[in-house]
């Protein structure tokens, strides 16, 4: 382990020493900015077609590019912007900063909207998804509230477990296993309202990328996905306010210089409407949600520049005097971006993420709270070494504090205060990442991440004979609690109580020919921190748990094959297929209690996962007309063997399907701009239903009526689907004046399908008869939303 | 805990139900024991009651008692034979011998097939005291039952609740808790309750304690959200066969569906007329 270390920092070294040996080259570097506000624009093409090279901004803007001397034209471009082209004579290093100006239509001229962005066929880049605010905003949504989470489910492989449910599912995988990064900072729980609306606030966002497979060495800690999340940085030429008021709630968001070319800052606060939804009962409740998003960029010289950005969100609901609830996500986030020499920029952030769980009873006695926090810091360098060769490298470590709950009796009830006992980890890595151009067919992006997980000592962990917190009773066939032998003896008197390290090499490969590219991936990666969980989508209470001595990290191993090929009209098709093969899956006993458990290990099994299917993606990015259409072809599930031949296992130790499985997935998106005035925009979704478990008989115990269950999962809903149009009007005096405004015209579920979210089985209590009963959540919805810029 | 904000979470989607026609399918016909040894507080003998049933397809009638099964409990060498009641088609008997220390069997032999269980006399507390509340609920129908009572120190103690009229009837409501919190206090909780059913004109509602073990409290807690009485469907957990703690002797893959518990009870009884002015207006 210690000449590993050494040999790492060795090779640091020579990445870094690599930069300073040619002597005909010179390094054209900078920044690419939008003109009107001067904020960074992430993945700006920079060509040089004489020489057929070229590089893409990085998420601050930044690029470098070193090539030999002489006289070139330079083209800048970025979809939705002018292109531009520059004559450069490079005799020596240039830093320049590059501003394109927006694409503002001329009469019928045609338009070019950034879509689902062009990733360059040739890049060694697959599974990545990108979508602009634009995209974002023009997507139909339900109560008009424009929404990423409800925007990326329209992708290939992106789906969840249904209207009023929180989190997403990636290519099969669960909810607790997707990065969600919101400038950099993590992400634990990403809906407000049980799911209805995403913690993003879609006006204060610059972008977003959706990694769902060959994810880049600089990303790990979570198994399925990753959802980069970037913020605006503020208008830093003039001020602007903007807004919108919709049928559930409204926005405004102001942003503007803090000093001119120099900073800018960014402050966006979104809030529901309180009583709105339980207005049909007299008695007193609230049930709102709000968010602010704030960023202040400075740049102190041109090698540079501070970022400060920061999060906090909170859902509300009350009862008069008998239940109140509050919970969120907060985050606080500073980052320096440094210049180190012409090729090479650094990054230092330092992230704190919380999230927080508030429950007050009244009528049982008692306020609960739970949550986890995190500290994060983070190091990335990135070396633009030639125009063959970029190195990406860093460290990172995360400091996590797990509270599992905490209860205090109220009103002199007859509740006992106790406190869970809290949970410390810590997580470290250290990543490389060579992205290398290795002829002019063939591309490649390979990396090595190394990961360590070390849980500290804490008092109230448990020891159970051999180390088996459950224990199988063969005579009734069932999972049950090991009794509890006392605390928890680590070997040695570390602080340590158990660690855990990981390789996790990733590879991608491109082959491009004639505008086409046969792409190919593969990574693994290591997962070590949990949502205890065993309903059907997250819900706000359910806690984090780290790995530990019971509970094993999630291994996940991803391959995946593409095809991209962009045909003659410029539009797009790309395929993919994947399988993916999870270990480690967490599993719960049958009768599992999560809530407040004390010591989780005893309801849990290690289980495993599989997920594998195909996804097709057809979209058209320029013209009057754009749309993409997005199929996937998938099966999602997971298996809990017996731990021995006596053992029974879950389900039998049979593979069941995921709640999250969805054989077909399509969805069709599009975006008509009728004339100036007018958008048109249609979304059309078609989903098999999920699955769920039919009785196969019933019985009666004591006076309940009971259905009997069979094997899990092995029925369907019916299939879910549902048409969404909306109307953007553009007022014409817009064009003239400085006050911008829109109206927004939305119908969510046309043809109002009653789409089921669930079938329960029950009594029906006046026939006394049994019912089948399908519970679904939204029909028909129209909405109007105003929003205002000036 | 977690019903309650389920409660909440269901309330506030603009959420439709209907009845829909889902075509049955009946498989794994299993045998059905509902057994239990109670006896009241106050009293020095018990009841043993047991139903022997089976499955039968989902939407149909449930009526399948089955009345040729041998039943007994065994108390040491003692054996007990159940006599069949048709009037309420259950097997039952007067248990003279009950105590804390023994182990109570029950067997039940029915077609050519042998099952067996054993427990313990589950000792409880009493309930102090059982009033009108006055807080609200989301349902305007739904009164408030203020229940009092105090926990054993030191005993991991799990309960069942019963709530419902006095006599025979189909309108219970159950409620399964622990003193993980409450361990050694007196606790008083709400239970709310519907009161155009209950509290019908002198109408008599009974409130039940009695005790359960905690793989009774694993068991009624999947039965009850299983039988629809929980009301957590948006965050529901996947449903499953239930597993009891009867064995079937003769092939352990073929275990019967039901649980046999041994507990004391107790009970409160409570009328429109215990409640404050205007409560029933």
């Amino acid at each position: 382990m210690q000449r590993f270390k050494i040999s790492l920092i060795k090779l640091f070294l020579v990445i870094v020493s690599f930069g300073v040996y040619s002597q005909e080259n010179f390094t054209l570097n900078g920044y690419v900015l939008d003109e009107n506000n001067n904020e960074s624009l992430i993945g700006a093409n920079i060509i040089i077609p004489s020489i057929n090279q070229g590089t893409i901004t990085n998420t601050y803007g930044f690029f470098s590019i070193t090539i030999p001397k002489g006289n070139y034209d330079v083209q800048i471009s970025s979809l939705g912007y002018k292109n531009i082209s520059i004559k450069i004579d490079l005799i020596k290093n240039i830093n320049s900063t590059f501003f394109l100006s927006e694409n503002v239509q001329n009469l019928e001229e045609v338009i070019i909207v950034k879509d689902i962005e062009e990733i360059d066929i040739t890049k060694p880049i697959m599974s990545l998804n990108v979508l602009s605010n634009q995209t974002i905003k023009q997507t139909p949504v339900l109560f008009g509230e424009s929404d990423v989470l409800k925007t990326i489910q329209l992708l290939p492989g992106v789906s969840n477990a249904g209207e009023g449910t929180g989190g997403f599912n990636v290519r099969g995988g669960a909810a607790d296993q997707n990065l969600i990064l919101f400038d950099e900072a993590i992400i634990y729980s990403s809906s407000h309202l049980f799911g209805l609306f995403s913690i993003f606030n879609s006006d204060a966002i610059k972008e977003i990328n959706l990694y769902k497979g060959g994810i880049p060495s600089s990303f790990g800690g979570r198994i399925s996905s990753v959802l980069d999340v970037y913020q605006k940085d503020g208008n830093s030429k003039e001020h602007k306010l903007s807004g919108g008021i919709g049928a559930i709630s409204s926005r405004l968001l102001s942003e503007g210089p803090v000093k001119k070319n120099k900073g800018s800052y960014l402050i966006a606060a979104r809030g529901s409407y309180a009583h709105l939804f339980l207005k049909f009962t007299d008695i007193e409740n609230i049930a709102y949600f709000y968010d602010i998003n704030s960023k202040i960029n400075y740049k102190l010289d041109d090698r540079n520049t501070l970022y400060f950005s920061g999060y906090f969100g909170r859902d509300k609901f009350k009862l008069n005097n008998t239940f109140s609830n509050t919970y969120g996500n907060s985050t606080f986030n500073l980052r320096w971006n440094h210049l180190v020499n012409e090729k090479t920029f650094s990054n230092t952030s330092l992230i704190f993420s919380d999230y927080y769980y508030g429950l007050t009873l009244d009528f049982i006695g008692f306020n609960w709270n739970s949550g986890i926090k995190n500290l994060n810091l983070k190091f990335d360098l990135k070396n633009y070494f030639s125009n063959k060769m970029q190195f990406n490298y860093g460290l990172n470590s995360i400091y996590y504090d797990f509270n599992p709950g905490e209860i205090k009796p109220i009103n002199k009830s007859g509740i006992n205060y106790k406190k869970l006992d809290r949970k410390f980890a810590l997580e470290n890595a250290a990543y490389f990442d060579v992205i290398h151009k290795v002829s002019n067919k063939i591309s490649m992006r390979y990396g090595l991440r190394f990961n360590q997980f070390l849980r500290f000592k804490q008092s109230g962990l448990n020891r159970y004979l051999d180390n088996n917190p459950v224990v199988f009773d063969s005579n009734l066939g069932i999972y049950k609690a090991a009794e509890i032998l006392g605390e928890y003896q680590n070997s040695s008197n570390s602080r340590i109580i158990k660690s855990f390290f990981n390789f996790e090499p990733r590879l991608n490969i491109s082959y491009n020919f004639n505008n086409k590219s046969i792409k190919a991936s593969y990574n693994r990666l290591n997962q070590y921190i949990h949502l205890i969980s065993n309903t059907n989508a997250p819900a706000p209470l359910d806690v984090w748990a780290p790995s530990g001595p019971y509970l094993k990290p999630q291994k996940l191993d991803q391959f995946a094959l593409g095809y991209h090929s962009l045909l003659k009209n410029d539009n797009k098709i790309e395929t993919e297929i994947f399988y993916k093969k999870i270990k480690n899956r967490l599993d719960y006993i049958d009768g599992a209690d999560l809530v407040a458990n004390e010591a989780i290990e005893r309801v849990l099994l290690n289980g495993q996962a599989r997920a594998y299917g195909i996804e097709f993606l057809y979209k058209k990015n320029k013209g009057r007309h754009n749309f993409w259409i997005a199929y996937t072809l998938s099966q999602s599930q997971q298996k809990t063997i017996g731990r021995n031949s006596a053992e029974s296992g879950i389900n039998k130790g049979k593979w069941y399907s995921t709640s999250y499985d969805k054989t077909h997935d399509l969805s069709f998106v599009s975006n008509f701009k009728l004339n100036k005035k007018l958008t048109f925009n249609t979304n059309f979704i078609f989903q098999t239903g999920q699955p769920t478990t039919y009785p196969i008989g019933q019985y009666k115990y004591m006076d309940l009526v009971v259905p009997n269950y069979g094997s899990r999962n092995s029925n369907r809903l019916p299939n879910y689907h549902r048409l969404d149009l909306s109307l953007t009007l553009n007022p014409k005096k817009n064009i003239e004046r400085n006050f911008k405004s829109e109206w927004v015209f939305g119908i969510y579920n046309i043809y109002n399908r009653d789409n089921a979210n669930s079938i329960t089985f029950k009594q029906n209590e006046k026939t006394l008869e049994n019912e089948a009963v399908q519970l679904s959540i939204f029909g028909i919805v129209p909405s109007v939303t105003y929003n205002f810029k000036f | 805990m977690k019903k309650y904000f389920f409660y909440i979470a269901i309330f506030i989607l603009h959420s439709c139900e209907k009845v829909i026609t889902i075509d049955s399918i009946y498989s794994d016909e299993r045998i059905v024991l509902d057994g239990s040894i109670v006896k009241n507080i106050n009293e020095n003998f018990a009841t043993a009651i047991v139903r022997v049933s089976k499955t039968v397809p989902y939407f149909e009638e449930n009526e399948s008692e089955i009345d040729n099964a041998t039943v007994f409990i065994k108390i040491k060498d003692l054996n007990i034979e159940l006599d069949y009641d048709s009037e309420n088609k259950y097997y039952s008997k007067k248990i003279n011998y009950i105590n804390f220390k023994e182990n109570y069997e029950l067997h039940v032999n029915y077609d050519q097939k042998k099952y067996f269980s054993a427990e313990k006399l589950i000792q409880i507390p009493k309930i102090d005291s059982v009033e009108f509340g006055e807080r609200k609920s989301l349902n305007k129908d739904e009164v408030e039952l203020l229940v009092t009572f105090t926990d054993p120190k030191g005993i991991g103690d799990f309960y069942l609740w019963k709530f419902g009229p006095t006599g025979i009837s189909n309108k219970y409501e159950y409620l399964v808790s622990r003193d993980l919190y409450i361990d050694g206090n007196q606790f008083t909780f709400s239970f709310f309750i519907d009161k155009t059913k209950y509290f019908k004109k002198n109408e008599f509602v009974n409130i039940e304690l009695s005790g359960i073990t905690e793989a009774g409290f694993n068991y009624l807690n999947m039965l009850t959200a299983q039988s629809g009485a929980a009301k957590g469907r948006p965050f529901s957990t996947a449903s499953s066969i239930i597993k009891g703690n009867i064995v079937n002797q003769s092939n352990l893959e073929k275990f019967p569906l039901g649980f046999f518990r041994v507990s004391e009870f107790d009970y409160f009884s409570l009328s429109k007329k215990d409640a404050p002015d205007g409560l029933f207006d």
